[in-house]
């Protein structure tokens, strides 16, 4: 093991607020090694980000109180005036944030802002300094870096921008980079090169990492040690090995068994009950014991000492160790490795049922106008462009693609909260597409949706019992004088305490307003649910309840869901059949275990490869198939196959046959239709991929 | 950008026309009492009566009235408020001469106190904001909200009250016609009135550079600023400053057009002889070619200033493009 370049002893940040001290730093000690990463893991609230953001500086005595020790090379960066603080940061140790779109100056070019950031610290001339910036963004992959430099940072997408960012901070070849989340705002291709990116470089530079995330597969890819952190501390702490095949801490435990994972079959998830806790009223003893299943009396009262088990590995829980070690071995571990596949859940008998939801050929076009007064037509945003889809009832079909594949505008097509372009929407064999009026509000009875941000889509000025008796007044299907007693029941329903019927949406959390989400939704006892990035805004313990809690509901009312998102691995986990799009068409959509196992179409290959496995030995061996560039703009898309710029095999295939061409022509000229690629899958190529695995299987 | 000049050019001109055709229908179709009758004077017979009625053309047809007075309206030599039709109707003093002479006394009132705004205002939104909750922080909030709340007329008269009748540091109100403008500036004529308009408005300022440069320094690329190992100044003024006064450019070129057309409390609390003060006689007097073209030209100042601000948007922000 490498010597540590950077030390933190003992740190607490603690913020004084109006409703009392917010502790979200409490006694944190972690070295950083020369030449590796380290990854934090935590979910929001865990102080994984002010424990770094404190290192850096950029938390202050001002708005905090802060003791403890941070050491680089021998020197408290606590202690030191901020002049030669100032010096430290951005020199010797730099940082990346998580929201590459927020996180550049809108108004100053990217080259300049390189520069400037070269200029901070080395007094060299503008030219100089320009010339190293566009040489950084050549080192970080910006194609064409001499002109990128002089754009602006909205010219460039949400990966170019992180590609910038790392460039800024690997400018002076820093000791240490910070990355805090580096990748949550971004798709999971872009995501799968950003992560590379910053594991080449740290080589390259040799510099050490850390890794701040909430993600267990992102941290299991790329990092020797990790940090698992609870309520501000450090509650395991091991190389990455220790803690995914012998993890010590029932936290850790509970995240390993909450998350849904790509290489295992369709099981229920095992979610850490309750709440992330208060960092004000911090629960007694350990801060994790109102949570856990192995608490004994001891735990309430006694705050757990970080003890190592052996060696470097340690962590803070009075579980005898020999007790840990079983535990993780049998309970947790076990599970984890039950990678064999088990014959999925058979797919609802098809062709035997009339679908609920039938969609023939779905074109939903935004118009782009331009003029003041008189606005004139110049062309169409084509969100969903051809879709045929049929949901039948009780099952629930899973849409995932990136960021713009028209996933989210095709739910609300299927709602008609859209008006389409084009094509039909049949519900119940029943022509639903120009429905207007009462006739649609009846209708609508059938459908509801639950939304991704269940901070945004409930009225903050109502109480939680009159958002959800809200479709009850809407429609009228209860007597005004039951529907009380109905909103609290739903509320049971969904796992909330019927007794905060008048509490307003702003004193619950998040999962628990995702829960008032879904009982609204239930409220008219609908048919088909359409649930848009239900969990995308959740912790991972807290998703892995909603999900539960989803898929309680369909068996107990025998409901249909469709189910956006962009976490492939949580669609894998609830879907019977998945719909993968891009730009505006389904390019494959098989059942789920099948498309898994053996994707057929080379994008849903790439979208697969590219999921972070929270397994640092499978990871190691996965082969990874990285797409180039972006999404092409929906606007003016590809001709032919809409993949085939970005397709790997395509190109593949061009240089096989020796083509003078990147593509086969067949690719670039002709538009691949959807057909059967063997029992229940269709894929929309010409060349489909071959019976293989993408994930578990090795390099040779 | 061209094409984006020439349809805003168009889209000026149309918003011109129909006010315009507002002052023109307010003017006619409600009338308080009859132009000719007012013009004429007390006691005026029928027949001097129906004799001012024809000279001043309010005998044809109202159709054939719009039409000479929009033919005015047309920018061109000849045409541009041609002396035939747009005179004083009280004095028969052609209204463009009478503008050319009012408006320097606005200019002058305009940009004075334009440039003391500025210089109020923004410094002391900064230091509000980067000294939150200090002494100079509430300071500067007690100013805003007593700038923002009174009344301009009341701090006229305050002003000339403290620094004219009670300290005597400046002359009172009124410009005497024989003194020409720049003795007038020169004799601190102007300092009074510049005073009085600049209060409000840099009491809005403050407010505004405050609160922007708060919500500024709280955005992610300030924190990416201050990671690069930037100085806390330069964070604050090349990256902070630079986003928090793109706003207050807008609203700078959009009051200055504003007054251009006019300051009519701030003109008739000091007597100046500005465009607002030629404003408010004509429309006393009924003197409906002097309303109509003091209208046209104010309104001809806030559409320029609203395309002004735009264009220079679009330079200060590189997102903003126009095609």
């Amino acid at each position: 093991m490498a010597e540590p370049v950077l030390e933190i002893r003992d740190l607490v940040v603690h913020f004084p607020t109006d409703d009392g001290i917010v502790r979200a730093v409490d006694g944190v000690s972690v070295a950083v090694r020369a030449g590796e990463t380290l990854g934090v893991v935590g979910e929001s609230g865990s102080g994984k980000s002010v424990t770094f953001l404190t290192v850096m500086g950029l938390v202050t005595s001002r708005q905090a109180r802060i003791s403890g020790q941070v050491l680089y090379r021998g020197q408290d960066l606590l202690a030191l005036p901020p002049g030669e603080l100032r010096d430290v940061r951005g020199r010797r140790i730099s940082m990346i944030f998580q929201d590459p779109m927020t996180s550049l100056h809108p108004f100053y070019r990217v080259g300049a802002q390189i520069a400037e950031a070269i200029r901070a610290h080395d007094r060299v001339p503008k030219e100089e300094a320009n010339r190293r910036a566009v040489e950084m963004l050549e080192r970080v992959g910006i194609p064409r870096p001499r002109e990128r430099a002089r754009q602006y940072p909205h010219e460039f997408s949400g990966g170019m921008r992180q590609r910038a960012m790392i460039a800024m901070a690997l400018a002076l070849n820093p000791d240490v980079l910070i990355a805090d989340e580096p990748t949550t705002a971004l798709d999971v291709t872009v995501q799968a090169q950003i992560l590379d990116l910053i594991n080449e470089l740290k080589h390259e530079f040799n510099t050490s990492v850390v890794l701040i995330t909430h993600d267990l597969g992102v941290v299991a890819e790329h990092c020797d040690d990790i940090m698992v952190m609870y309520a501000g501390k450090a509650v395991e702490i091991g190389r990455a090995e220790d803690i995914y095949y012998r993890p010590h801490h029932p936290y850790t435990w509970g995240l390993l068994s909450s998350i849904a994972r790509l290489d295992q079959a369709r099981e229920r998830l095992e979610p850490i009950p309750g709440l992330p806790p208060s960092l004000i009223n911090v629960p007694s003893g350990c801060a994790f014991h109102p949570r856990c299943r192995y608490a004994f009396d001891r735990c309430r009262t006694e705050v757990p000492a970080l003890l190592p088990a052996d060696g470097f590995h340690a962590s803070a829980c009075h579980l005898p160790l020999e007790e840990k070690e079983r535990i993780a071995r049998e309970e947790v571990v076990a599970r984890g490795m039950s990678t064999s596949v088990e014959p999925t859940v058979t797919p609802p008998a098809e062709q035997a049922t009339q679908p609920l939801v039938r969609l023939r050929g779905i074109k939903k076009y935004f118009p782009i106008r331009r003029g003041i007064i008189f606005q004139r037509h110049v062309g169409d945003v084509r969100a969903v462009d051809g879709v045929d889809l049929d949901v039948f009832p009780g099952e629930t079909v899973g849409l995932v693609g990136e960021t713009g594949c028209g996933k989210s505008t095709l739910a609300r097509v299927i709602t008609r909260l859209h008006d389409v372009t084009e094509g039909t929407v049949e519900f119940e064999g029943r022509d639903i597409t120009r429905l207007k009026g009462e006739e649609l509000r009846l209708i609508r009875r059938d459908m509801q949706m639950v939304f991704q941000d269940p901070y945004a889509s409930l009225n903050p000025r109502k109480t939680v019992g009159s958002i959800i008796a809200e479709p009850f007044r809407l429609h009228r299907t209860v007597p005004k004088h039951r529907i009380a007693d109905e909103v609290k029941q739903l509320m049971e329903l969904v796992g909330l305490n019927p007794e905060h019927y008048n509490r307003y949406p702003y004193e619950f959390s998040g999962g628990q307003r995702q829960r008032i989400g879904v009982a609204r939704a239930l409220a008219l006892r609908p048919k088909l649910i359409v649930c848009d990035e239900p969990v995308s805004a959740l912790d991972v313990s807290i998703q892995a309840q909603i999900l539960n809690l989803l898929e309680d509901l369909q068996q107990e009312f025998n409901l249909t869901y469709v189910f956006i998102a962009h976490d492939l691995s949580v669609v894998k986990h609830v879907s019977d059949r998945v719909a993968v799009m891009y730009l505006g068409k389904i390019v494959e959509l098989a059942e789920g275990g099948a498309l898994y196992e053996h994707p057929r179409h080379p994008y849903t290959g790439a979208l697969l490869s590219a999921v972070p496995i929270p397994d640092p030995h499978l990871a190691a061996t996965k082969r990874r198939i990285l797409l180039e560039g972006d999404v092409p703009s929906p606007i003016d898309p590809p001709a032919g196959c809409r993949f085939h710029p970005r397709c790997p095999r395509s190109r593949a295939l061009a240089r096989e046959q020796g083509l003078e061409t990147d593509h086969v022509p067949l690719c670039s000229q002709t538009e691949p239709e959807l057909v059967p690629q063997g029992p229940s899958q269709l894929a929309a190529c010409h060349f489909p991929l071959e019976d293989r695995r993408i994930v578990g299987e090795s390099e040779a | 950008m061209l094409r984006y000049l020439v349809r805003r050019t168009l889209f000026m001109i149309l918003v011109l026309w129909i006010v315009s055709v507002l002052t023109f229908v307010i003017f006619f179709k409600l009338p308080v009492r009859d132009p000719a009758q007012q013009i004429a004077g007390k006691g005026a017979t029928a027949e001097v009566i129906a004799n001012v009625r024809h000279q001043l053309g309010l005998d044809q047809p109202l159709l054939e009235q719009y039409r000479r007075f929009a033919k005015g309206l047309i920018p061109l030599p000849g045409f541009w408020l041609n002396e035939q039709v747009y005179y004083n109707w009280t004095n028969r003093v052609a209204v463009w001469e009478e503008m050319r002479r009012d408006f320097p006394y606005t200019a002058v009132l305009t940009f004075g106190a334009a440039v003391l705004w500025l210089a109020i205002g923004i410094p002391l939104g900064i230091i509000s904001a980067i000294r939150r909750g200090s002494v100079w922080d509430r300071a500067g909030m007690v100013f805003a909200l007593i700038g923002v709340s009174a009344p301009t007329f009341w701090l006229g008269f305050l002003f000339l009250w403290v620094f004219h009748y009670g300290l005597e540091m400046f002359p009172g109100s009124g410009i005497p016609p024989q003194e020409s403008l720049w003795g007038s500036v020169l004799q601190g004529r102007f300092f009074l009135p510049w005073l009085t308009l600049a209060i409000t408005s840099a009491a809005f300022y403050t407010r505004m550079v405050r609160g922007n440069l708060l919500e500024t320094m709280s955005e992610d690329y300030i924190r990416t600023a201050r990671a690069k190992g930037l100085s806390e100044r330069a964070v604050t003024y090349r990256h902070g400053l630079r986003a928090a006064l793109t706003p207050v450019v807008t609203m700078f070129g959009l009051d200055v057009g504003i007054l251009l057309g006019g300051a009519v409390i701030t003109e008739t609390v000091f007597n100046i002889p500005g465009i607002g003060s030629y404003a408010i006689r004509s429309i006393f007097q009924f003197n409906f070619p002097g309303t109509m073209g003091v209208t046209v030209f104010a309104a001809f100042f806030i559409v320029v200033a609203n395309l002004v601000v735009d264009v220079l948007y679009a330079y200060l922000d590189p997102r903003v493009r126009y095609e």
